[in-house]
């Protein structure tokens, strides 16, 4: 487990359960490229540039929309590593490459039962 | 009342596998294929509906978790409900994830059209002790909600009965939006004026979406809304310096990106309405399917349990499949006894029946039993769930090729036909992974290759019939992985899509959907007979009749000439002229492989004679050849076609025929030539 407390999805074993913290390496816009975030918003795009395709924010965005979001409660049905991982959110049950559940970092055992919603907000 | 019928439109939108395509098939009585994994309606769909004086035109958009500018689908949703303003918007949401399902809602909500919910698989929530307060839900969300039971077919007329009051304007309507927030409000409020500002941008987009709608898109940072907008104003206007200016603002107080924020509220929203009308008497148990999975997807089980079910998919076809072929086989043979006795005259018109008709079709028809079969299993791996659990297993291989494990999918489906499996890649997110799995899908054995091989392997392999056709099998799926490594190294080059998947639950397949499932793509096969095979037989029949006085099917028929004209190209593979023939009718459709066969070796449907025919121009070595020859070349015309049309140019499609000939001779030659090594060539 990292100094944060957080551990990816993909490490965690099945039956293990936790809340979504964030999604990792692809979470914010790295304009400068040092990992360090915004360095302020830079609206610099011209007529049809599309500045979104990048895969990293695509992926984080599908994921959001299947419903996992931080704060949502996750648990870890089944990890084949190396393989694909199966974690359930809610009602749903999701498959997650390996690639993708090393991504996805998660805060082991804590959670709010049954609130999917951001735990801060 | 009028007695003209009131037309409208009804668009029927939701989660993947939240059950539209049931929905679509009970209100419109159609038989719309249904599977259980996520995509399956990889097109929109149309049907009509008739209800109390109203016609409706339904259309079945493909499922979509959101309404992004992200993934073809999304946009196709979106589209339609923009520029086609259907009267009514049916949201079908599954009851048993209902949560997830509601976030859809939330922005579906803010196209500003008018929506009916219809709470599908009631029973599946009930089974899990759900309780949904109906009408609270409606209350919270100001949307009629109707409860259903698509598969039992249980709610559809109260669902009709919903639409045409929400089009008469009598449903219950309340306006409701997910509210983002104060500080964001404000900036959608500033927003939504600088549009209505915009005069080309107001003129152009205000008809079709609401400024509420589109402010939120260019904050969410929607490629298309904002490409569209941006190029219908000026690079210094208002609305392009609010926007700056709304961005800066939000991502100062918010500190993260603003589509994150979005999406949050929606779902704070979604949780919020789900915390009052929802009530769980047990919380996050295991499901049936979590302890099903627990052994189907397990890491040691998983995959000797999916070889089985491959296994059983390929002995029930080929097993049971032979009783019913035998009675066919009886049946053509009667039929041309039958002729032969009573048309003595003319010879013409005798020999066309018997030997291009009757041998032509139906050495063809005789698999159709096996070729149901085979349908059957594919069709109860998809409506079971088990196919997405297929991919699950067997992402870490596909993995290996750079591709994931969705990409299997629409390789299974290759096993049944290859048309239905290259349109199933539309699932794929990437296109360079998308454009793999089209090419080498034809690589999988489809039934249409099955009577050339059941054909050869009687005559050649009788001892061990089963262990050469799997065998065959094997190579086309071998090749079809060997192929794919390449495609990505050198034709399309980078890493392959991150793979997200939904698991659906598992579900009993229903009888009736099994059957519709079967029919819908077996019936292709009987109406390809019908047509393109009765087709092909009576040219090659004609070829092999004339020139007149010739002997029928000999070298010196038209059919020969042609045959004998191309020999040299086949000949370092130990074919003779009649291969050549039989492959280039076969380019239309496999199976005339075999009605070529029949028809050049002059013995018509008669597959005892075809083999003693057979077993004088080939050696079992060159037998082997010949098939894995037919395996691998051009897939056939239809397949060749919706590639064309599913990469969108005929450059793939081109490119797909001279690949898989070259890969065809090659496999062929080398086969051949190893074998002779061996001294097989007896």
């Amino acid at each position: 487990m990292s100094a944060s407390g957080l551990i990816p999805l993909g490490f965690m074993r099945p039956g293990e359960s936790g809340v979504l913290a964030e999604i990792r390496g692809l979470r914010h816009h790295d304009h400068d490229g040092t990992g360090a975030g915004h360095a302020g918003p830079k609206i610099t795009y011209k007529r049809g540039h599309l500045h979104h395709s990048d895969r990293g924010h695509r992926l984080v965005h599908r994921l959001n929309h299947m419903g996992l979001i931080p704060g949502a409660r996750v648990m870890v049905m089944r990890n084949n590593a190396p393989g694909p991982v199966i974690v359930a959110v809610k009602d749903t049950r999701l498959c997650l490459g390996r690639g993708v559940a090393n991504k996805v970092m998660v805060r082991p055992g804590a959670g709010v039962e049954g609130s999917p919603a951001r735990e801060e907000s | 009342m009028a007695d003209k019928p009131v037309r409208a439109t009804v668009a029927l939108a939701g989660n993947p596998n939240a059950g539209k395509t049931t929905v679509f098939n009970n209100l419109t009585g159609g038989r719309q294929h249904v599977g259980n994994w996520p995509g399956v309606t990889v097109e929109k769909k149309e049907g009509t509906s008739k209800y109390e004086g109203y016609v409706f035109t339904v259309v079945d958009l493909p499922g979509t978790y959101s309404l992004t500018a992200y993934s073809l689908e999304e946009v196709i949703v979106r589209d339609f409900i923009a520029s086609e303003k259907p009267d009514v918007v049916v949201d079908v949401v599954d009851a048993s994830n209902i949560e997830r399902n509601l976030y859809l809602t939330t922005q579906l909500m803010e196209l500003g059209v008018p929506i009916v919910v219809a709470l599908n698989m009631m029973d599946v929530a009930e089974g899990r002790e759900v309780q949904i307060d109906l009408e609270l839900l409606s209350e919270l969300l100001g949307l009629p909600v109707v409860p259903m039971v698509g598969l039992r077919n249980r709610g559809t007329d109260e669902l009709k009965r919903v639409i045409v009051s929400a089009i008469r304007g009598e449903a219950h309507f309340r306006d409701v939006h997910v509210n983002y927030g104060r500080e964001t409000e404000e900036e959608i409020a500033k927003l939504e004026q600088a549009i209505q500002a915009e005069e080309r941008v107001s003129r152009e987009f205000m008809g079709r979406y609401s400024s509420r709608w589109l402010a939120v898109k260019l904050l969410e940072e929607d490629e298309r809304v904002e490409k569209d907008i941006l190029s219908n104003c000026e690079p210094g206007c208002e609305l392009f310096r609010q926007l700056s200016d709304s961005r800066r603002h939000l991502l100062s107080i918010f500190g993260d990106d603003i589509e994150t924020v979005v999406v949050d509220m929606r779902y704070g929203f979604v949780s919020g309405v789900v915390r009052e009308a929802v009530k769980r008497k047990r919380d996050e148990a295991l499901t049936t399917s979590d302890r099903i999975d627990n052994v189907l997807t397990n890491r040691i089980l998983g995959f000797p349990f999916f070889a089985f079910f491959m296994w059983l998919m390929f002995f029930l076809t080929f097993f049971l499949g032979k009783f019913p072929m035998h009675w066919i086989d009886r049946l053509m043979r009667g039929l041309a006894n039958l002729i032969n006795s009573n048309l003595a005259s003319p010879e013409w018109l005798r020999s066309l029946l018997v030997d291009g008709v009757v041998g032509g079709v139906g050495a063809v028809l005789v698999f159709l039993p096996q070729i149901f079969i085979i349908f059957i299993c594919i069709s109860i791996l998809e409506d079971t769930g088990y196919m997405a659990r297929a991919a699950f297993i067997m992402d870490r291989i596909m993995h290996w090729l750079g591709l994931h494990g969705k990409s299997f999918i629409p390789m299974v489906m290759g096993f049944g036909c290859n048309v239905p499996a290259v349109m199933a890649t539309r699932t794929l997110e990437s296109d360079k992974d998308r454009m793999i799995t089209i090419l080498v899908n034809p690589l999988m054995s489809c039934t249409a290759r099955l009577p050339v091989y059941a054909l050869f392997t009687a005559a050649f392999f009788a001892a061990n019939q089963g262990t050469v056709t799997f065998s065959l099998y094997l190579l086309g799926v071998i090749l079809a992985v060997a192929m794919a490594k390449l495609f990505r190294k050198f034709l399309f080059p980078g890493e392959s899509e991150p793979f997200v998947m939904e698991l659906p639950p598992y579900r009993w397949p229903t009888l009736k959907g099994t059957l519709v499932h079967m029919w819908d793509r077996g019936s292709l096969f009987l109406r390809k007979a019908g047509t393109v095979i009765l087709a092909g037989s009576v040219v090659i029949w004609l070829l092999s009749y004339l020139p007149p006085g010739v002997k029928y099917g000999s070298a010196s028929s038209a059919a020969g000439m042609i045959g004998r004209a191309l020999e040299p190209l086949v000949k370092p593979l130990g074919f003779e002229w009649r291969a050549v023939v039989a492959l280039l009718f076969g380019f239309v459709a496999k199976e005339i492989v075999v009605s070529t066969y029949g028809a050049l070796l002059g013995v018509g449907a008669d597959r005892t004679a075809i083999s003693a025919g057979l077993q004088q121009i080939f050696t079992p070595l060159t037998a082997y050849c010949f098939m894995a020859f037919t395996l691998l070349y051009t897939p056939c015309l239809a397949t060749v076609a919706v590639i064309r049309k599913e990469t969108g140019s005929w450059k793939w499609a081109a490119f797909t025929i001279a690949y898989s000939l070259a890969l065809a001779w090659l496999v062929a030659f080398i086969i051949y030539r190893v074998g002779l090594l061996f001294g097989l060539g007896r």
